[in-house]
C-alpha cells in the first residue's frame, strides 16, 4: 500500500480491473439517457473501448510501451462520442508517459494533465458538464494536491471524479431537465474507481455512486453588498445560563430584560426556566442585547441572522419567478380524457374541464390565467356557448394580455393548435394565424337524441342517433355507422386533407373502424387519424381539415 | 501534387450512380435491427429500401451507429496508400459524431503517412444535401484545383445548400431525437406536415407547418423556387424515403413547372436517414442563398 512508481504491468493491471468494474455498471450507465427510453448506450460504448485497452498483450514492462498499445487499442475499439472522447483521454496519458520506464507521482500528474489536453482537442465543440468536464476537473484537483503514494493518488481523483460528477447537471440543463449526471462521466468515475480497486487490493462492486443529488440550498450572500441598507436589523437569538457568580438566578425578572429589550428592537419573545434563558429579538444592534444579557450570564449558543439579507433573498427568488412567467400560454376548454391528452400533447398548457353541459366559471377561467403565469394568454373556449364568458373574463383580467380565440368546436380547437406555432411572430401575429387555422374547417358530432323532434327539416325520433354539422342536425338514422356517413359526406370531403374521428366515450370502436375504411375507399387523399376522445354526450366527433 | 480522393458517409444518400459517376466512397456506418449490426449500404447490399422502410411502417426501430474508429482507418489507409489526398465530407456534426471520430483517427493514421493530408469537414448538412457537397468537391477536384481550394470552397458552399423536406410523420424523428424543436411543434400532428431544413449550424428543424400532403409538396417546392440561385446551371436534388411513384411524378412535375434548372435527379434516402427520419419523408435540394435561420440551442 504505498506504491511509489508504476509499471507498464501494473497500468495494465489497473485498465483492466477500470474495465471490469465498468462492465458491472454497465447498464446503470446505459441508462443515464437524457430521453426517457432504454436505447443508451454510453456504458456499452465505454466499456468496448476500454475493454479493447484491456485485451492488450503486454510483453514489456516499459510503461511508456504498454501505455501506447493502451492507447492504440482502445482508439481501435472506441465506439460512440464518449468511447472516441475516452480513447483520446488515454491516448493523452500514453504522450505523457512516453520514453518512461516508469511513472512517478508528477509523471501521472503530467500524464493527466496531458490527457485531458488531448481528450477536448479531440472534440469540435467541446461541451461542459460531460465526461471531459469529470476528466479535467478531476486532473485540475489532482495537480494541485501532494501525495505520498501512488494509492492516495487515485483515492484522492476517485472523491474528485465523483463530486465533478455530481456537478455535471448544473453545468448542462438537459441533465437537470432529466434528472441524470452525465453518462459518459459516470463511465469514467466507475473506470477509475475500478483502477483504485486494483491498487488497493478490493474488489469491484455493483454499488452505485451516480444518483443525481439535489443541490443543497446555501446563502447568497452577494444580496448584501458593501452599499446595501440595513432595513430589517438582526433576527437575534440567545440562549442564556445566569451566573450565580453575577445575579441571583432565583430573583432574576425577565420583565425588566423585556422592558430593556423593547428599547432597542420589536418581536419580543423571552422567557426563563430555571437558569436558563431565551430571547427572541429583531434588532438592529444585537451587540447591544448580548452586552446587556452578559451581566447576568454566559451565552450557551447565540444566533443573529441578517433579515435584510433574508429579505433581499425573497425578494430575489419572487423575481426569479417573474422571469419564470412565460412569454405565452394556452388554455383550452375541454373534456374527455383522450382529447385533454392530446390538446397536451399539441401545446395547451391548462386544460379547463368543461363543455356543452358544463360550461367553466369566469372565476375558474380567472384561476386558469393566474396558474398560466404568462404575459400573453390564448384561451380557447371551444364551445360557442363559453366564448363569451371566456370574453368577459379575459376583460376582467388585468396581470396577462388575454386572447380569446373564438373556437366553437373541439374540431376548432385541433385545427388551431395543430397548426400553432408560437415562434411565428409577435402575439398579433400568432393571434391572426390561429383565426385563420380554423377556416376551412368542419365538426359534425354525432349523438343519441333524447327526445322525438322535427328540426331544420328531419324527422328525429327519441333514441336515435343523429348527426350535428355547425348548428344544424344534417342526418338521423337507427344506426349510428349510417348517420355519421351521412354527416360525412356534407362536410366536402374530397376538399380536405385529413379526417379525425374523435370517439367518445360511448362510442364503438368498430364504428370508427368502419368509418376509416370507408374514407380509405372511397377518398384516398383524405388522410385518417382515429383516437379515443372519451368525450361526454357525442359518440364520434368528425373533424375534416 | 497529389490526387485528391472525395470521402463521404452513409448520410450522404449518393445513390451508387453518383458514387461512380463521381468517384466518391463513402466511410460505412451502421443499422441495428433486432440485435444485428450491418453496414449501411447506400447500394443496398443488406437489404432493399422496400423492406428497410417497410419494418419501420409495421412500427418497428431501427438504430443507428456512426462510423466505428476501424471503418475510418480502413478507408484512410485504403486511399492514403494508393497515394492520394483525402477530404472527407461527413454528415453534420449535430446529427452524427463521425466527423469528429474521423478527426481523431485522421491525427492517428497520419503518423504512418507523414506527407499525406487528410482534412475531415463537417458538412453542416445530411442526407443529400452533404452528398452534394461532396459531388461539389468532386467536382472542383477533377477540374483540377488545389487542394486547399477544393477544401475552402466545399466549406464556403456548406451554408448555400437549400434544404426543404416534409415528412409524413414525425414519430421516428422524435424517436431518434434527430429533430430540435420545442415540444408543442412536435405535437400530434394530425395531417399537419413539418417543412424541415439543415439550419445554419447544421440541426434538422421545422421552420413552419402546412396542412395536408400534397400542399406540403407545393410548399417546399415554392420555398426552393424562392432561395434556389442560377437554377439553370445546377441539378435539384429530389430524395425520398419509399414514396410511391405517382407521389415523385406529382413532386418532380411540380418541380419542373416551377423551377427552370438543368436537371432533376431523384435518388432513396438511404438507410441511416431514413431510420432518422421515417418512411415517405421526400424532399428537394439545390444551391441558393446562403442560410442563416438558427434554431435556439436551447431546444
Amino acid at each position: 500500500m504505498n506504491t511509489k512508481f508504476l509499471t507498464g504491468d501494473m497500468l495494465l493491471e489497473m485498465v483492466r480491473s477500470g474495465a471490469e468494474c465498468l462492465q458491472l455498471h454497465c447498464d446503470e450507465v446505459n441508462d443515464l439517457n437524457v430521453f426517457p427510453i432504454p436505447d443508451g448506450d454510453t456504458g456499452s460504448n465505454m466499456f468496448m473501448t476500454i475493454q479493447g485497452g484491456a485485451n492488450t498483450e503486454c510483453s514489456v514492462e516499459k510503461i511508456s510501451d504498454t501505455a501506447q498499445s493502451i492507447a492504440h487499442n482502445m482508439l481501435l475499439s472506441a465506439r460512440g462520442n464518449s468511447g472516441v472522447i475516452l480513447s483520446q483521454l488515454f491516448a493523452g496519458i500514453a504522450d505523457g508517459l512516453k520514453g518512461l520506464e516508469s511513472a512517478g507521482i508528477s509523471d501521472l500528474e503530467n500524464a493527466c494533465k496531458m490527457g485531458v489536453e488531448r481528450a477536448y482537442s479531440s472534440v469540435l465543440t467541446p461541451t461542459e458538464g460531460t465526461i471531459l468536464t469529470v476528466a479535467k476537473e478531476t486532473s485540475n484537483a489532482v495537480c494541485k494536491e501532494d501525495f505520498d503514494c501512488i494509492e492516495e493518488v487515485f483515492e484522492f481523483s476517485l472523491d474528485e471524479a465523483k463530486k465533478a460528477l455530481e456537478k455535471t447537471p448544473e453545468q448542462l440543463e438537459v441533465l437537470k431537465q432529466a434528472g441524470v449526471v452525465d453518462s459518459g462521466g459516470a463511465g469514467l468515475v466507475y473506470i477509475i474507481e475500478g483502477m483504485q480497486n486494483f491498487l488497493t487490493g478490493k474488489k469491484s462492486t455493483g454499488r452505485s455512486v451516480v444518483a443525481a443529488p439535489a443541490p443543497a440550498e446555501s446563502l447568497n450572500v452577494d444580496l448584501f453588498t458593501a452599499d446595501s441598507e440595513l432595513g430589517f436589523g438582526y433576527c437575534t437569538e440567545l440562549l442564556i445560563r445566569l451566573q450565580n457568580r453575577k445575579c441571583n438566578p432565583d430573583e432574576f425578572d425577565i420583565n425588566s430584560l423585556i422592558e430593556y429589550l423593547n428599547g432597542l428592537g420589536d418581536s419580543i419573545v423571552a422567557f426563563k426556566d430555571g437558569t436558563i434563558v431565551k430571547l427572541h429579538v429583531h434588532t438592529k444592534t444585537p451587540q447591544k442585547v448580548l452586552d446587556y444579557c452578559q451581566q447576568f450570564g454566559e451565552f450557551l449558543k447565540v444566533k443573529i441572522e441578517n433579515m435584510q439579507l433574508q429579505h433581499n433573498e425573497v425578494v430575489a427568488n419572487e423575481q426569479a419567478k417573474e422571469t419564470e412567467r412565460k412569454q405565452y400560454a394556452i388554455i383550452a376548454v375541454a373534456n374527455g380524457e383522450g382529447i385533454k391528452q392530446e390538446l397536451t400533447d399539441f401545446g395547451a398548457d391548462i386544460i379547463i374541464d368543461g363543455g356543452q353541459t358544463m360550461n367553466p366559471s369566469a372565476s375558474e377561467l380567472i384561476a386558469a390565467f393566474d396558474k398560466a403565469n404568462a404575459q400573453t394568454i390564448f384561451v380557447l373556449p371551444n364551445n360557442g356557448n363559453i366564448i363569451l364568458a371566456a370574453k368577459q373574463a379575459a376583460e376582467l383580467y388585468k396581470k396577462s394580455d388575454v386572447r380569446v380565440i373564438p373556437t366553437k368546436n373541439i374540431g376548432d380547437c385541433y385545427s388551431v393548435l395543430s397548426m400553432m406555432d408560437l415562434e411565428a411572430g409577435d402575439a398579433d401575429a400568432i393571434e391572426q394565424n390561429m383565426n385563420e387555422s380554423m377556416v376551412g374547417t368542419l365538426t359534425a358530432e354525432i349523438s343519441k337524441s333524447i327526445r322525438s323532434t322535427q328540426m331544420d327539416g328531419i324527422d328525429v325520433r327519441e333514441g336515435e342517433y343523429i348527426g350535428i354539422l355547425g348548428k344544424k342536425i344534417v342526418s338521423s338514422d337507427t344506426d349510428c355507422y349510417d348517420t355519421a356517413l351521412a354527416a360525412l359526406k356534407l362536410m366536402e370531403p374530397n376538399e380536405h386533407s385529413s379526417l379525425i374521428i374523435l370517439r367518445g366515450k360511448t362510442g364503438d370502436e368498430a364504428v370508427a373502424t368502419d368509418i376509416a375504411s370507408f374514407v380509405r375507399q372511397n377518398y384516398p387523399r383524405l388522410e385518417v387519424y382515429e383516437s379515443f376522445g372519451g368525450q361526454n354526450v357525442y359518440d364520434f366527433i368528425l373533424v375534416v381539415n | 501534387m497529389k490526387k485528391i480522393k472525395v470521402l463521404t458517409d452513409s448520410c450522404s444518400d449518393l445513390s451508387g450512380e453518383l458514387l461512380t459517376k463521381y468517384d466518391i466512397d463513402y466511410a460505412r456506418m451502421s443499422t441495428i435491427y433486432q440485435g444485428q449490426e450491418k453496414p449501411a449500404s447506400l447500394t443496398w447490399e443488406e437489404y432493399t429500401p422496400q423492406e428497410l422502410y417497410n419494418i419501420m411502417r409495421k412500427g418497428e426501430r431501427i438504430t443507428t451507429a456512426q462510423v466505428t474508429t476501424q471503418e475510418f482507418m480502413r478507408i484512410f489507409k485504403e486511399y492514403l496508400s494508393k497515394d492520394y489526398d483525402i477530404i472527407y465530407i461527413g454528415c453534420s456534426s449535430k446529427q452524427s459524431g463521425s466527423v469528429n471520430t474521423g478527426t481523431v483517427v485522421a491525427k492517428d493514421v497520419l503518423k504512418d503517412f507523414a506527407d499525406s493530408k487528410i482534412t475531415c469537414i463537417d458538412s453542416l448538412n445530411a442526407c443529400i444535401g452533404e452528398g452534394m457537397l461532396a459531388i461539389y468537391a468532386a467536382e472542383l477536384a477533377a477540374a483540377g484545383k488545389s487542394y486547399e481550394d477544393v477544401v475552402n470552397e466545399t466549406l464556403a458552399a456548406r451554408n448555400r445548400v437549400n434544404q426543404y423536406v416534409t415528412v409524413h410523420s414525425l414519430d421516428a424523428l422524435k424517436r431518434a431525437g434527430r429533430v430540435k424543436a420545442s415540444s408543442a411543434f412536435l405535437g400530434n400532428l394530425m395531417g399537419v406536415k413539418p417543412i424541415l431544413i439543415s439550419d445554419a449550424n447544421g440541426y434538422q428543424t421545422p421552420i413552419k407547418k402546412v396542412r395536408g400532403r400534397s400542399t406540403s409538396f407545393e410548399e417546399i417546392v415554392t420555398l426552393l423556387a424562392a432561395t434556389i440561385e442560377n437554377p439553370s446551371d445546377q441539378t435539384v436534388y429530389l430524395a425520398h424515403a419509399d414514396c410511391n411513384a405517382e407521389e415523385l411524378e406529382m413532386l418532380k412535375k411540380m418541380v419542373m413547372e416551377k423551377i427552370k434548372c438543368k436537371d432533376i435527379c431523384t435518388v432513396y434516402i438511404g438507410p441511416i436517414i431514413g431510420a432518422s427520419i421515417g418512411p415517405d419523408a421526400i424532399g428537394v435540394w439545390g444551391f441558393g442563398k446562403e442560410i442563416t435561420y438558427k434554431v435556439s440551442e436551447a431546444k
